[in-house]
């Protein structure tokens, strides 16, 4: 079990499928189980595919680009893990996403 | 997501309407043809009519809303089982919030409740085991309902109670699987959809290797697919530009998170306590190897067995038509009984009850010419297009 930070509101949360999880890692939780920690190479894909449409557009050769210099995240939130996942507008606990 | 003033990591940026507006521009020249889209999960529809992402889309090109509700998809037979068990003195019935109100033949959870049944909504199966320990006297029950993506964390209840060695904690199991519902949506031959967005949350667990066969068989793009507006939008793009090369397969858009075999822990302990079974579907009937059960090891747990419950006649409505909605045949709006009969605080049918059923989704966001958009940005991302 860790300390998972919902945007504020810290849990329990079985990391079991996740060993390699570290503190400051972002997870996706479900219902009480961490199910994968987020990627942050990854992450930065959908934003290559944006800059190499955008570059489309404006009639431009498609760059030769890992996509990683396309944005600036902002930075890690100060706590253990944080929980980007499932959102919850009316409290996570009375959802069953599938 | 509660924001407290600061801003979410991976959740933010994909909310991002400059970027969403790229994508809606790249999306409107490449599709050239009315395509038809499934996005399968109802967590993605909710997504899509909330921001109004459907009116951003080329005016030929529509997007059907697919049987990934779990709640919507549990059978009556299971609801009024669960309300029988609820309804006994010695019980503590536990389940997430939104099966409470899910109608059954006569009654629902919420009323047993109200007659005084011990009902609690929890967060986490594992949390009903913590009771179980809590509660020796009393026998907890569990509702495990879900798809692939809920399967882990129940099988990890099951087999954390008999690790603790729990002899009063029971679960009744109506788990269903993505990949067999899908194909048995192309194996109807009159159904309308040329691409699929596979529900990303999903394959976080099972992968998508699954997906593949079913993608060469029946030809078709399918796009594993995020949750977010821009997950949304690239998912879309991504299936339509397939589409337009005539191409099919499996891509994946929502690789922050999902890899190709899943994540294998919780595979592991999904298949060490479930095996695959025969499943009915409400709205849809029973699929072939299209749900889990639990193995015989941890036949102890199932509460049909331990509460020998008969299977009573059900009691379906006349009038709703959540099953042509699950299917993808017709939209919220064309069942007589949407918004009038039929709302969310009195629901004929599950896709009206649950937080990711369509009916839901089109009863909260309106989504009609009409009604202005729950979220601003796509308005002008809309206007500046002129879309």
């Amino acid at each position: 079990m860790g300390k998972v930070d919902f945007g504020g509101v810290r849990r329990l949360v079985c990391l079991e499928a996740v060993p390699d999880v570290a503190v400051g890692d972002y997870v996706l939780v479900h219902v009480g189980m961490a199910l994968a920690r987020i990627d942050e190479a990854e992450a930065q894909r959908v934003f290559a595919l944006l800059s190499e449409l955008e570059r489309a557009e404006a009639g431009l050769p498609p760059r030769d680009s890992t996509g990683a210099e396309e944005r600036e995240l902002s930075e890690p939130q100060p706590v253990a893990l944080v929980a980007a996942a499932q959102d919850g507008e009316s409290g996570a606990n009375d959802e069953i996403p599938g | 997501m509660v924001k407290v003033g600061r801003m979410m990591k991976f959740l933010d940026e994909y909310h991002d309407p400059a970027a969403m507006k790229i994508l809606v521009q790249s999306l409107h020249q490449t599709a050239r043809q009315p395509w038809t889209i499934m996005e399968v999960c109802g967590g993605q529809t909710h997504t899509i009519v909330k921001h109004g992402l459907d009116r951003l889309l080329p005016p030929s090109m529509e997007l059907l809303h697919g049987p990934g509700c779990p709640v919507c998809v549990t059978p009556l037979e299971v609801l009024d089982k669960a309300i029988e068990i609820a309804a006994r003195p010695e019980v503590i019935f536990c389940s997430f919030g939104d099966m409470l109100r899910v109608p059954g033949s006569g009654s629902d959870l919420l009323s047993v409740k109200a007659r005084g049944g011990e009902v609690r909504v929890v967060y986490s199966p594992l949390d009903a085991v913590a009771l179980a320990e809590r509660y020796p006297d009393r026998s907890i029950v569990f509702l495990a309902v879900g798809f692939e993506t809920t399967a882990p964390a129940n099988a990890l209840a099951v087999w954390d109670a008999r690790r603790r060695g729990l002899k009063n904690f029971f679960v009744l199991v109506a788990h269903v699987l993505v990949p067999p519902a899908l194909r048995a949506l192309m194996a109807t031959p009159d159904h309308r959809m040329q691409a699929f967005l596979a529900a990303g949350h999903v394959c976080t667990v099972v992968g998508y290797e699954e997906y593949e066969p079913l993608a060469e068989e029946f030809r078709v793009p399918i796009v594993v697919t995020g949750f977010e507006p821009l997950d949304l939008l690239e998912g879309i793009f991504l299936a339509t530009r397939m589409l337009e090369e005539g191409r099919w397969g499996v891509e994946n858009q929502y690789c922050r998170v999902v890899q190709r075999q899943g994540n294998l822990v919780a595979r592991r302990i999904v298949d060490k306590v479930f095996t695959v079974v025969d499943r009915p579907w409400r709205g849809l009937g029973v699929i072939p190897r299209s749900g889990l059960a639990l193995r015989d090891e941890y036949s102890s747990f199932d509460a049909d067995r331990h509460f020998c419950l008969e299977t009573l006649p059900v009691v379906e409505s006349t009038v709703c038509m959540s099953g042509e909605v699950l299917r993808g045949r017709i939209k919220p709006r064309e069942c007589p009984a949407f918004g009038t009969q039929c709302t969310p605080l009195h629901p004929m049918g599950a896709t009206m009850v649950s937080s990711e059923g369509a009916c839901a989704a089109y009863y909260h966001y309106g989504n009609q010419e009409d009604t202005p958009s729950a979220w601003i940005p796509p308005k002008k991302v809309a206007s500046e297009l002129g879309v």
